[in-house]
C-alpha cells in the first residue's frame, strides 16, 4: 500500500474540505468522489481495512490531473497529489489501473510516449545551449516546438537538440508514480542531457518539473542548469536579442500552466512574451497560482473526453470576461485547448506570435 | 457487493432513466465517501474503522426536471432521500442514515442570471458557495456571505441549515440574504415563493424552506441579493479587561453603529486559539472589530466605536490584530489548526437576547466544566455575529483524551451536547445558532418547541406524507 | 558480498516534534521516515551484494513500522525485522546497540553491518560503535563511499578537514554519511514480490534481554531537562518576492541563530 509518508498526508485530508472549489475535476463532474477529501479518506479507509482498494477504487485515483491547485491552497501544506500518485503505482502493483492507462504505461515503455509512436527528431547541432522538446510537443504540438526553435535562431541563439531525445519519466510519473522505473527512465534521461554539457532550455513545464523537482532528489543533477522556454524567452526580450512586436489592438489572456504556476511560481515571463507580441493582457479569474487547469496531456490520454469538458470550463472563464483571445506556452495546454475552440474564439501560441 | 433484489435494479434503471446512466451510481466507493460529513461522530466512527452510514444509490441529477423526476420516483416507491451538496456540515445533516437515495446535487452549479443593476444573483443551488462570490467579484459585487465553509459547502447546503458569514452583523444570514426560491416538493412538484421576500401578501414561504434541512423538499435555484465591494474595510482589535465587560461594551456598539465583524473572545480563547494563530499575547478578552462601507461614514461609526471602547476601558490594540485575523481567517479551519481527532469537540452555538446571552455562558461554560471534569474538558467561546436585539456565543468544548472506544465516546459527546444545550435553553436560548440540528440534536427539537411543534409536524405531515425527506433530521 | 545487515531508524519528518514528561519523543500520530543516513547505507548495502547477496534491514521501533518496513523490501532488501516491545521505549544509545547486537546475533552470521552515521532526531552518532563493541567487531565510522574486493573493503570516510581511504576487513560494521548514496525507489516488481515476504517481528524475550536492559531501564544515562531553542512556532510572513522573502529568511535566521 501507500507509504507512511502519504498515508499521513491522507488522514489530514480525509476530514478537510477546504481545497474542493479549485478541482476542476470536481467542477466538471459534480461528484463528491472527485475531491481531494474522498480520496485521502477512501485510502484511510484501506488502510483500516474498512474498505478494499478495487478496481473503482483504482479508476478513483485516475480521476485527477495531479494539477496540484489544492497542494497550492493549502494553508497547512498537505498534498492530495502525494497520495493520489502513489495510489497509482499500488493500482499498476495490483493490476488494477485502468485498462486505458495500462494501454499508455504499455506505450511508454515502448517508445517513451503516452502516444505509442516514435518520437519526431528535431535534431540539430548548436552551442549555446540544448533544446529539451519533449514528448507532448514533439508528437502533438510540434508547431510549437519549432516556433521555439525559430525564436531562438532569430534571437541569435545557437540550439542544439539532441537527436534522439529521451523521455523524462514524466508521463510515466504521472501514470504509476514516482516508482524505480520512472527513476531508471530519468537516469538515462539526465545521463544524455548532462553529456552535452549544455544548459537546458525545457519547453514543457512539465518536463522541467521533474528535471528540477526530482532529478536532484534521485541523484542526479542536470549539471549545467534547467531553465523553462518561456522564461529563457523573456529573458532574451530583456536583454533586447528579440525585438517586441507593434501594438495589436487585441485583448488576450494567458492561461498558466499547472506545473509552471505551482511549481515554478512562473507568471511574469509569459506575460512579458505576450505584451511583446503586441497584446493587451486582461486576466482569467483564478490564474496565477491558483490557475484552474485546462488538463495534460496524460490526462487526456487516458479519458479524453473528460479533459475536453475541463478545457471547455477554461474556455468558459475566459469568454465570460468577454474576451476571445486565449494565450499560451505550453504544449499541453495548446494540446487540450485545442479540443473545443469556441466559436470566435482564438488559441495563440505565443513562441508563434514572437516570430 | 451485497446482493440485491430484482426490484433495486427495476428501481436503479428507472432513476437512469431519469437522470442519465453515468449519473446513478452503486459503486461500494461511491457510497462510502457519503458515510462521513463533517460531523464528529462520522469522523470518529472512520477512525475507529468502523463503516458509516451508506446510501443504497446515488442519484446526481442535472436540473430541477430531473430533481422533480426522482422526487416522484422515490415517492412512490417510499425510499428515503438524503440531499447532499458539500457534505460540510457539521451536525450530520446530510448523512444518509436511513440509506436510500443519495441526492448529490453538484451538478446543478450553473449561473442563471447576474443582474448588478436591479442588485441580485440567481443560481443554482448546487454551486460552491465560493464559486458564486468569485463570479459576482467578478463585477465587483459581493453576496456577503463568507462563512469559514465557503470554499466546502454548496449554495443549497448553506440555505438548508440557514447558514451565516462572517459579515452577517452588517449583512445578515441567509435568511436575509435570500429573495426567492424555487423548490422541488417531495411529491415531485416544482413550486417557486413570491418574486420578494418581503410583503403583506399572505405568509412568507422562504423561512418554511430555509433551515428546513432537507426535511421538506429541495431547494434548487436561490436569488440572492448582491451589494457594491465597500469603498473601504477597516479592522480594528480591542482588548477588555473580561468577558463581561466586552459584553456590554459590543451591546453599546451594535445598538449605535452597523460593524460588518464584532468578534469577542473569553479568555480561554484568547490566551489559546488567538495566540496561536495571530501571535497576540495577553490575558483578556479580545475584540475584534470591522467597519466597511463608505469612507466618510466608516470614519463616523469609527469615532463612536472608539468613545464606546473607552468608555469600557478597552485597550486599543490598533488595527495590525484585526488585519491578520481577518487575512487568517480560514486559516483557523485547516488541518493542524483545527481541532481533529483524536480530540473530542463540538460547537455548542446558540443565540439569545442581549439580557441573556452572558447568563447562557456562564451557564454553559459551568455546566461543562465541572460535570465533564474527570475528560479534562476545555471550554472556549466566542461571540462573533450580533444584532441590535442579542447576539450569540460560539461556545466549543474539547478534550484532548477522550474515551478511545466509539461506543463509549458517543455516549460521552451526548452527554456533554444534552448539558450544554438544555443550559442555553433553561436561560432563554435556542439550540443552535448558524450550523443546525442536524442528526446531531434531532433529539432535543421536542425539547426547544414544545407544542410549537406542532406547527412543522403538519407541514411534514401534509407535505411529505411518506417521511422519505431525510428521515431522523430535525426531529422530524 | 554475501550478507549485509542494515540498521534503520524512523524519524520525525518535521521538526516541531514534541516530548513527554520523561523527555521521549511523541511518536504517535507524527509523520515520520527513514533516517537520510540509513538510506545511504541500505543503498550502499543493496549494490555490495548485488544479484547474489542478501540485505537484510532490522529496526527498533513501534509496531507501526511494519508497512513503512515493507517499502524497504519493496525497494531491494531480501529481509526486513522488526524489535518492538514496549519494555524497550525510552532506550538510550547503548540499551539501543544492546537490543540491536542480541538480533543480529539471533538472525545469523553477516559479513559487513551498515549503519547512517547518526539519526537527525537524537543526533548523537553513537550506536554504531557501541554496536560494533556489543559484537565485539571493527567500526569505521562517517564513510561516504564504500566498496568491495576480495581482499576486503575499500572505505573513504569524511574527516572535518578531508577526506580519508581505509582498507579493512569483513565482518565490520561501518557507518555511512547522509546522502551518500541516493536510495533507489519501490519498484513495480519489487513491490510485487515484497507482498509475500514477511516482516518478522521480534520482542525481548526473543532475544533473551532481561526487562532491565532494555529501555530506560537498562539505560546508562537519563535526560534530566531540554530546553527548546524554538519558543513556540513560528509563522513568518508569506512572500512572494523573493527579494522580501530572502530578507524575511535572513531576519528569521539571526532571531534563531544569533
Amino acid at each position: 500500500m501507500i507509504s507512511q509518508n502519504a498515508l499521513h498526508h491522507a488522514e489530514k485530508c480525509r476530514f478537510c474540505w477546504m481545497c474542493r472549489h479549485l478541482c476542476p475535476v470536481q467542477h466538471q463532474t459534480g461528484k463528491e468522489l472527485n475531491t481531494p477529501r474522498a480520496k485521502g479518506l477512501l485510502l484511510s479507509m484501506v488502510h483500516k481495512e474498512a474498505q478494499q482498494f478495487d478496481k473503482d477504487m483504482a479508476q478513483a485515483m485516475y480521476e485527477c490531473l495531479l494539477c496540484d491547485a489544492c497542494t497550492n491552497d493549502c494553508a497547512t501544506g498537505y498534498q492530495p497529489p502525494l497520495f493520489i500518485r502513489e495510489a497509482r503505482t499500488e493500482a499498476v502493483v495490483s493490476e488494477l489501473a485502468p485498462e486505458s492507462v495500462m494501454h499508455l504505461i504499455d506505450n511508454v515503455e515502448r517508445t517513451g510516449n503516452i502516444y505509442g509512436v516514435e518520437k519526431p527528431g528535431f535534431g540539430r547541432e548548436g552551442t549555446d545551449v540544448l533544446v529539451y522538446i519533449g514528448e507532448a510537443a514533439a508528437v502533438k504540438a510540434p508547431e510549437m516546438a519549432e516556433n521555439l526553435l525559430k525564436l531562438l535562431e532569430k534571437a541569435g541563439v545557437s540550439a542544439k537538440v539532441l537527436e534522439k531525445e529521451p523521455a523524462s519519466g514524466v508521463m510515466l510519473g504521472d501514470l504509476m508514480g514516482y516508482t524505480e522505473e520512472v527513476r531508471q527512465m530519468a537516469a538515462v534521461c539526465a545521463k544524455a542531457l548532462n553529456e552535452t554539457k549544455l544548459p537546458v532550455v525545457v519547453l514543457d513545464s512539465y518536463d522541467a518539473e521533474i528535471m528540477t523537482q526530482k532529478y536532484p532528489e534521485w541523484g542526479f543533477e542536470i549539471a549545467a542548469g534547467v531553465t523553462t522556454a518561456t522564461a529563457f524567452t523573456a529573458k532574451l526580450l530583456a536583454e533586447g536579442k528579440l525585438e517586441a512586436k507593434a501594438p495589436l489592438g487585441v485583448t488576450g489572456a494567458c492561461h498558466d500552466d499547472d506545473r509552471l504556476a505551482r511549481t515554478f511560481h512562473e507568471f511574469e515571463p509569459v506575460r512579458r512574451m505576450a505584451k511583446a507580441a503586441g497584446y493587451d493582457l486582461t486576466e482569467m479569474f483564478n490564474h496565477g497560482k491558483l490557475a484552474k487547469s485546462c488538463g495534460t496531456a496524460v490526462a487526456w490520454g487516458y479519458m479524453p473526453e473528460l479533459v475536453t469538458r475541463i478545457a471547455g470550463g477554461r474556455w468558459t472563464d475566459l469568454t465570460r470576461i468577454g474576451c476571445d483571445t486565449m494565450l499560451v506556452a505550453n504544449p499541453e495546454t495548446w494540446q487540450c485547448l485545442s479540443l473545443c475552440v469556441p466559436e470566435g474564439c482564438r488559441l495563440v501560441d505565443l513562441f508563434g506570435a514572437l516570430l | 457487493m451485497q446482493e440485491k433484489s430484482m426490484m433495486f435494479y427495476m428501481i436503479r434503471s428507472e432513476l437512469e432513466d431519469a437522470v442519465g446512466v453515468e449519473n446513478v451510481s452503486t459503486k461500494e466507493i461511491e457510497r462510502a465517501v457519503y458515510s462521513v460529513d463533517y460531523f464528529w461522530l462520522s469522523r470518529k466512527w472512520q477512525d475507529a474503522g468502523k463503516q458509516g452510514p451508506m446510501p443504497d444509490i446515488i442519484v446526481r441529477p442535472g436540473t430541477t426536471e430531473e430533481v422533480s423526476k426522482v422526487m416522484k420516483i422515490a415517492n412512490y416507491y417510499k425510499i428515503p432521500v438524503t440531499t447532499w451538496g458539500g457534505g460540510s456540515g457539521s451536525q450530520g445533516g446530510a448523512l444518509p442514515v436511513a440509506g436510500g437515495i443519495l441526492l448529490d446535487i453538484k451538478r446543478m452549479d450553473k449561473l442563471i442570471e447576474l443582474n448588478t443593476e436591479a442588485g441580485y444573483v440567481t443560481c443554482e443551488t448546487g454551486m460552491i458557495f465560493a464559486t458564486l462570490e468569485d463570479l459576482v467579484n467578478e463585477k465587483g459585487y459581493s453576496v456577503m456571505h463568507l462563512p469559514s465553509c465557503m470554499t466546502c459547502c454548496t449554495v443549497g447546503g448553506a440555505l438548508a441549515h440557514n447558514g451565516i458569514g462572517i459579515l452577517s452583523t452588517k449583512y445578515g444570514k441567509m435568511d436575509d440574504m435570500c429573495l426567492s426560491l424555487e423548490v422541488v416538493l417531495p411529491n415531485g412538484d416544482i413550486i417557486n415563493t413570491l418574486p420578494v421576500p418581503k410583503h403583506s401578501s399572505g405568509p412568507n414561504l422562504i423561512p418554511v424552506f430555509v433551515g428546513s434541512e432537507g426535511t421538506l423538499g429541495i431547494m434548487t435555484k436561490a436569488k440572492f441579493k448582491i451589494v457594491r465591494q465597500p469603498q473601504t474595510r477597516i479592522h480594528h482589535a480591542f482588548l477588555f479587561s473580561d468577558i463581561h465587560v466586552g459584553y456590554q461594551a459590543c451591546r453599546e456598539i451594535v445598538q449605535a453603529v452597523k460593524p460588518s465583524i464584532v468578534r469577542l473572545f473569553d479568555e480561554a480563547e484568547t490566551v489559546s486559539i488567538i495566540k496561536k494563530i495571530i501571535g497576540f499575547e495577553k490575558r483578556g478578552s479580545f475584540l475584534n472589530l470591522t467597519l466597511e462601507g463608505y469612507e466618510k461614514i466608516v470614519a463616523a461609526e469609527l469615532e463612536i466605536v472608539m468613545d464606546i471602547a473607552k468608555k469600557y476601558g478597552a485597550e486599543d490594540l490598533g488595527t495590525e490584530y484585526g488585519e491578520k485575523w481577518f487575512q487568517n481567517r480560514i486559516t483557523f479551519f485547516y488541518p493542524d489548526h483545527i481541532m481533529d481527532l483524536p480530540q473530542m469537540f463540538g460547537t455548542l452555538d446558540t443565540v439569545a437576547t442581549h439580557d441573556n446571552i452572558e447568563k447562557i455562558y456562564w451557564a454553559m461554560k459551568a455546566v461543562v466544566e465541572d460535570n465533564f471534569k474527570q475528560y479534562g474538558v476545555r471550554f472556549i467561546s466566542h461571540s462573533s455575529h450580533w444584532y441590535d436585539w442579542g447576539a450569540m456565543n460560539y461556545s466549543r468544548f474539547i478534550i484532548d483524551n477522550p474515551p478511545k472506544d466509539p461506543e463509549e465516546a458517543l455516549r460521552v459527546h451526548n452527554q456533554i451536547w444534552n448539558a450544554g444545550v438544555r443550559a442555553a435553553l433553561a436561560n432563554g436560548g435556542v439550540l443552535n445558532d448558524h450550523h443546525g440540528v442536524g442528526l446531531k440534536l434531532s433529539r432535543l427539537v421536542k425539547e426547544q418547541y414544545g407544542p410549537a411543534l406542532q406547527v412543522l409536524q403538519a407541514l411534514k405531515k401534509e407535505l411529505d406524507p411518506n417521511g422519505i425527506m431525510n428521515p431522523y433530521k430535525m426531529g422530524l | 558480498m554475501k550478507r549485509i545487515l542494515v540498521c534503520v531508524k524512523a524519524v520525525p519528518v518535521s521538526a516541531f516534534v514534541e516530548v513527554d514528561s520523561q523527555h521521549r519523543l511523541k511518536r504517535d500520530g507524527i509523520n515520520l521516515q527513514w533516517n537520510a543516513a540509513d538510506a545511504s547505507a541500505l543503498e550502499a548495502a543493496l549494490r555490495l551484494a548485488g544479484e547474489d547477496g542478501s540485505v537484510t534491514v532490522l529496526t527498533m521501533g513501534t509496531s507501526k513500522l511494519e508497512s513503512p518496513l515493507r517499502e524497504l523490501l519493496a525497494r531491494g532488501a531480501s529481509r526486513a525485522v522488526l524489535i518492538t516491545d514496549r519494555r524497550m521505549a525510552g532506550a538510550d544509545t547503548q540499551a539501543t546497540a544492546r537490543v540491536l547486537a542480541a538480533a543480529v546475533k539471533k538472525l545469523g552470521d553477516f559479513d559487513l553491518i551498515l549503519c547512517g552515521c547518526k539519526a537527525i532526531d537524537g543526533e548523537t552518532g553513537q550506536v554504531p560503535g557501541q554496536l560494533a563493541a556489543a559484537l565485539g567487531l571493527p567500526c569505521v565510522s562517517n564513510g561516504e563511499t564504500l566498496e568491495a574486493d576480495p581482499d576486503g573493503l575499500t572505505i573513504t570516510r569524511r574527516l572535518e578537514t578531508g577526506t580519508q581511504e581505509l582498507r579493512g576487513r569483513t565482518p565490520t560494521v561501518i557507518s555511512l554519511c547522509a546522502y551518500s548514496y541516493p536510495l533507489r525507489l519501490p519498484g513495480i516488481l519489487g513491490m510485487r514480490r515484497a507482498r509475500n515476504i514477511p516482516v518478522e517481528v521480534l520482542n525481548a524475550d526473543d532475544l533473551g534481554l532481561l526487562p532491565e536492559q532494555c529501555g530506560l531501564k537498562g539505560s546508562a544515562t537519563k535526560v534530566l531537562a531540554m530546553e527548546s531553542r524554538f519558543p513556540g512556532m513560528r509563522r513568518g510572513p508569506k512572500e512572494t518576492d523573493l527579494t522580501l522573502g530572502a530578507k524575511a529568511l535572513g531576519q528569521i535566521l539571526r532571531e534563531v541563530r544569533p
